[in-house]
């Protein structure tokens, strides 16, 4: 027997699954072979560590946590769903995402600095409607660090679409991200989840956030809190049914 | 009273041992050339309520979809945990891989094929997350120590020896996390997670033979990771 052959024998022999007959050859081999001996008992003691490994006992919070999260999707499908019915919206839920995920990755993916419009720093102020693209901006077209608190307003989502249900579909705000780590992104997460804010992943970099408008003070501070973000745009935000003002977010990560 | 179970479809043997289940592989070394017979233990095989519970659970019985994931959730955490050897990040993948369960239930065909199901389902979300992890240099900082305490097999009656058990492990996890994935994926469904050849062969979807010479390589490979510790 050669000592390739015995080699790959090991598990074979461990195991005991060959023949009486080609036991005897390995064994002979060992006996002659030092090389292969030594590497048979390294292999034995190897299977021996691996079966004494004992077993990590999951956190106890796996089964309630797994509730959570189906709990939590559950409800923000739930949400867009009345919200989808409340305004007579007409696409499927999921087509209406998918059309609103490709929109906003085109939009992200078209870098064309110089588009940006110059911010009016006066909020309420009335704007002028242009005729672009409503995902034509990218955030890259703004420079440096601008102080969150100038929320710039432009064309973007300036101009109201003639449905209203389109509006869900059109971020009023739209926040880039720059340079964030995972312990960022999981504290504005946790942020996120504790204001009730409803968040829909649309991809791992991009996320779309509703929430009243009331709260846009705290939405705001969120983000200049967390240093991290580097365009920001305001839309007018939604009226819904109940004469409740929602706005809704796109925030990528960079 | 002993009693040995056999289930056709994916299951596992257990153990009782000191009030807890405890997993032990289908074939023991110790027991060199018998049939998997564990002499004097309780023998017990709660993973045949799977394809009742399975049933129940189509039923919309969320108590059934519990108890699936307490028969199961320890050895997906410890599959989790070989792949991304992080705690935080096994607890969510086991998440993840119950989550699907929970929404795909309707994409298992046959009730007692879930265990080789739910196999298949979290090999994929394993590598997955492999994947993403290794992207953004996840386990670029991880290596073996130093060899200068050699690997014990100890039982851990004292703190010295909890000590070192415990230090074993670690050294052989890492070294197992070392590995290439099809080297390490084999490993753990094999020595770790007891599955069978067949077992590994449908879960793989590869044949016999192939599983047979990929885990020798593969233990090969881990030999000769540990060889310095040995």
């Amino acid at each position: 027997m050669r000592c390739k052959e015995a080699t790959e024998m090991f598990s074979d022999y461990e195991e005991n699954t060959i023949s009486s007959s080609r036991a005897r050859e390995f064994g002979e081999h060992l006996r002659q072979c030092e090389a292969c001996s030594t590497g048979w008992r390294e292999f034995s003691q190897t299977i021996a560590l691996l079966r004494e490994l004992p077993e990590e006992n999951p956190p106890a919070d796996l089964l309630p946590g797994i509730h959570a999260r189906l709990t939590e999707e559950e409800s923000h499908g739930r949400w867009f769903k009345r919200l989808a019915v409340a305004m007579n919206f007409s696409l499927p839920l999921p087509a209406a995402v998918g059309i609103f995920a490709l929109a906003m990755l085109a939009a992200f993916l078209y870098e064309q600095p110089g588009r940006m419009q110059q911010p009016q720093q006066t909020a309420g102020r009335q704007h002028q409607a242009t005729s672009k693209p409503m995902f034509a901006l990218s955030h890259d077209g703004i420079a440096g660090n601008r102080p969150l608190e100038q929320i710039t307003r432009t064309a973007l989502a300036t101009q109201p679409p003639p449905d209203i249900h389109h509006r869900l579909l059109s971020p009023d705000i739209h926040v880039l991200v720059k340079n964030s780590d995972r312990e960022t992104r999981m504290e504005l997460c946790r942020e996120i989840i504790r204001a009730s804010w409803h968040v829909h992943r649309l991809s791992n970099d991009l996320f779309l956030i509703h929430l009243p408008r009331e709260d846009l003070s705290g939405f705001r501070r969120l983000f200049k809190a967390g240093a991290v973000a580097q365009g920001y745009i305001e839309g007018p935000g939604t009226t819904m049914n109940n004469h409740e003002r929602m706005l809704t977010a796109a925030i990528r990560f960079d | 009273m002993s009693q040995l179970l056999q289930d056709n479809h994916f299951s596992f043997t257990l153990q009782k041992a000191g009030g807890e289940l405890s997993a032990l592989p289908a074939v023991n070394n110790k027991q060199k050339g018998t049939s998997p017979v564990f002499e004097g233990a309780l023998i017990i095989m709660p993973y045949q309520e799977a394809p009742e519970l399975v049933r129940a659970f189509r039923r919309g019985d969320q108590q059934a979809f519990n108890r699936l994931v307490a028969l199961y959730q320890k050895k997906m955490y410890n599959l989790a945990l070989g792949y991304v050897k992080q705690e935080d990040e096994a607890r969510d993948l086991t998440q993840d891989i119950f989550i699907t369960v929970f929404r795909q239930i309707d994409k298992l065909k046959e009730d007692e094929k879930f265990g080789a199901w739910l196999y298949q389902l979290a090999i994929n979300h394993c590598r997955n997350r492999y994947q993403h992890l290794r992207r953004r240099n996840f386990f670029s900082s991880q290596s073996l120590d130093d060899p200068d305490i050699p690997l014990h097999l100890t039982s851990g009656e004292t703190p010295e020896k909890e000590y070192e058990q415990k230090n074993t492990a670690r050294q052989v996890r890492k070294a197992i996390a070392s590995l290439n994935p099809a080297e390490k994926e084999i490993i753990l469904l094999r020595d770790l997670q007891g599955l069978t050849y067949e077992e590994i062969s449908e879960v793989l979807n590869l044949p016999l033979g192939t599983v047979k010479s990929k885990l020798n390589r593969a233990r090969l490979a881990l030999k000769n990771r540990l060889k310095k510790y040995l």
